[in-house]
């Protein structure tokens, strides 16, 4: 069984409140956590598609207001709680629109002349050597057969990835739809377990 | 008690406010790939992107698909794949964020480990075991596998030399879209912020005139980052009245918490109100003290009061205020 790990350490949020949260979040059935991971998920891709350049932090902004509301009132009607959520989220996004068009940042203020393509590329250079070894020594952390699957799925292009992944669902035995969400999550904890480990590095 | 409230205000609300205000989601038709495609790259109509803002985080199916799509479309441009229009949003829209550039490159490295894992060499054992070794001398075996070894060590050197090169210049190739995606955002956003000085320009021009004394209708929000009611506060008004749009009528007690989202903070409570019918549509009436309110977005908060039990949240409203 899987362990969820919930990090709140910015949040506002107490240990009870947010108790409650992942309760109503679970509308009835105990996820252990995934439910409230999947929700924030979502919020961070809203906000970044969106362009925010903090998307984290205004998806833990949402959730905090979600909590604080839940704390307050006892009780929310909106039913399912993912649009409540949305509709805090919609407000937080507001926000952060009108407060980034008051502030200027810092760095903008700095001169162009400053900006250093040359070093930027060699830095690239070194991050994608760096991600290269992460991703060999994430993608040797894996299960035989999920790292198997991952290969499988991701490898050939076009036509032949099709045939390649009809044949890996038949022979699972699960549908097309059910073997993409499977490899996606390898591949998200793939992606968590790359940028861990280049972060230690 | 009735203030006057811009007319022009109450009009531009009825017309530009498209959001859906019911609380159950109505039958949608199925969305296709290619319209996910266009909605990651930024192809799509803006009340179109906020329909489907919303159904990404609310939606369980589509929020699955959706980043199988994304994975997918990531893929095709780390394989160079992508082309045309496309290949250009993606590189103008899509690489705009760090987070996505992130996607992005982890696909490229995705890429690169698993073509080196599906082409690894031969191991050096096998060729050791050929039938050759037969019917060769006992005393040329040592060299025989040292000059397999050379070999091998020499592939897996090229091997090596060719993935550094490649991922070099995959580097380079990233560091230059990502140098057109942020030229591209800031021309964006210079855009943008016309686009909302015009707008505000508009909203001062139809403020001007004569004021009605009417009560502005908010419903309840749902979707619509665009579609927020501007509410003009007249010089001298002492309150504003807002009639709140009921969705599921049945309360017979209420009362409104008026929030500042910045701070989240509660900053004026109603008394207990009832409701109304204002042309058969169930309304909560509520009159606002102005002297509250700043130049800003506010939310109101609607509670429902029953005997013997905390307030029960009903549904939230937001509004921006502009003073004249």
């Amino acid at each position: 069984m899987s362990v969820v790990t919930l990090d709140r350490r910015d949040s506002g949020t107490s240990g009870t409140s947010f108790t409650r949260l992942l309760r109503w979040l679970d509308d009835g059935v105990d996820s252990k956590g995934e439910r409230y991971l999947e929700i924030r998920r979502r919020l961070v891709a809203y906000f970044d598609r969106r362009n925010r350049p903090a998307p984290d932090i205004l998806a833990d902004e949402t959730l905090d207001r979600v909590s604080r509301t839940l704390e307050e009132s006892g009780r929310i009607k909106v039913t399912p709680p993912a649009r409540y959520c949305y509709v805090v989220a919609r407000f937080v996004l507001l926000e952060d629109i009108r407060r980034n068009q008051r502030e200027v940042p810092f760095d903008e203020t700095r001169p162009a002349s400053q900006h250093n393509p040359s070093a930027n590329r060699a830095e690239t250079d070194d991050g994608a050597e760096r991600s290269l070894q992460c991703l060999t020594h994430c993608l040797n952390k894996l299960k035989p057969e999920d790292r198997t699957l991952i290969v499988e799925y991701y490898r050939d292009a076009k036509r032949q990835r099709i045939d390649r992944r009809r044949e890996l669902a038949r022979g699972l035995g699960i549908s097309m739809n059910a073997l993409a969400i499977r490899t996606w999550r390898l591949r998200a904890s793939l992606e968590a377990c790359v940028a861990a480990c280049r972060n230690r590095r | 008690m009735r203030r006057r409230v811009p007319e022009s205000a109450m009009k531009d609300f009825a017309a530009s406010h498209p959001i859906d205000t019911r609380m159950a989601m109505p039958p949608t038709p199925p969305i296709s790939d290619d319209h996910l495609i266009r909605y990651l790259l930024g192809a799509l109509p803006a009340d179109e992107v906020e329909r489907l803002d919303e159904r990404t985080v609310v939606d369980d199916e589509l929020a699955e698909r959706l980043r199988v799509v994304e994975d997918d479309l990531v893929d095709s441009y780390a394989a160079g794949t992508l082309t045309g229009e496309r290949l250009q949003r993606f590189e103008t829209f899509y690489l705009a964020s760090p987070r996505r550039r992130s996607k992005a490159a982890f696909a490229k490295g995705l890429r690169a480990a698993i073509d080196r894992s599906t082409h690894q060499p031969r191991p050096v054992q096998n060729r050791a075991t050929q039938p050759a070794r037969q019917i060769w001398h006992a005393s040329w075996w040592p060299l025989a596998a040292a000059a397999v070894l050379i070999l091998a060590i020499g592939v897996l050197f090229l091997q090596n030399f060719t993935l550094r090169r490649e991922l070099r210049e995959t580097a380079r190739h990233m560091a230059d879209a990502s140098q057109r995606a942020t030229t591209a955002a800031q021309q964006l956003e210079v855009e943008q912020a016309a686009t909302a000085a015009a707008k505000q320009a508009l909203v001062d021009a139809r403020s001007a005139p004569a004021l009605a004394v009417v009560a502005l209708v908010l419903l309840p929000q749902t979707r619509g980052v665009t579609s927020v009611s501007i509410v003009a506060v007249p010089p001298g008004a002492s309150a504003l009245p807002l009639n709140l749009r009921l969705e599921s009528p049945g309360g017979t007690s209420y009362d409104v918490a008026l929030r500042d989202p910045a701070s989240n903070r509660t900053i004026w409570r109603s008394r207990s109100l009832a409701p109304e019918r204002v042309r058969q549509i169930p309304m909560v009436p509520v009159s606002l003290p102005t002297g509250l309110l700043k130049a800003q977005h506010y939310a109101l908060d609607l509670f429902e009061l029953r005997p013997g039990s905390a307030p029960d949240f009903v549904s939230s409203y937001a509004f921006e205020v502009v003073r004249q």
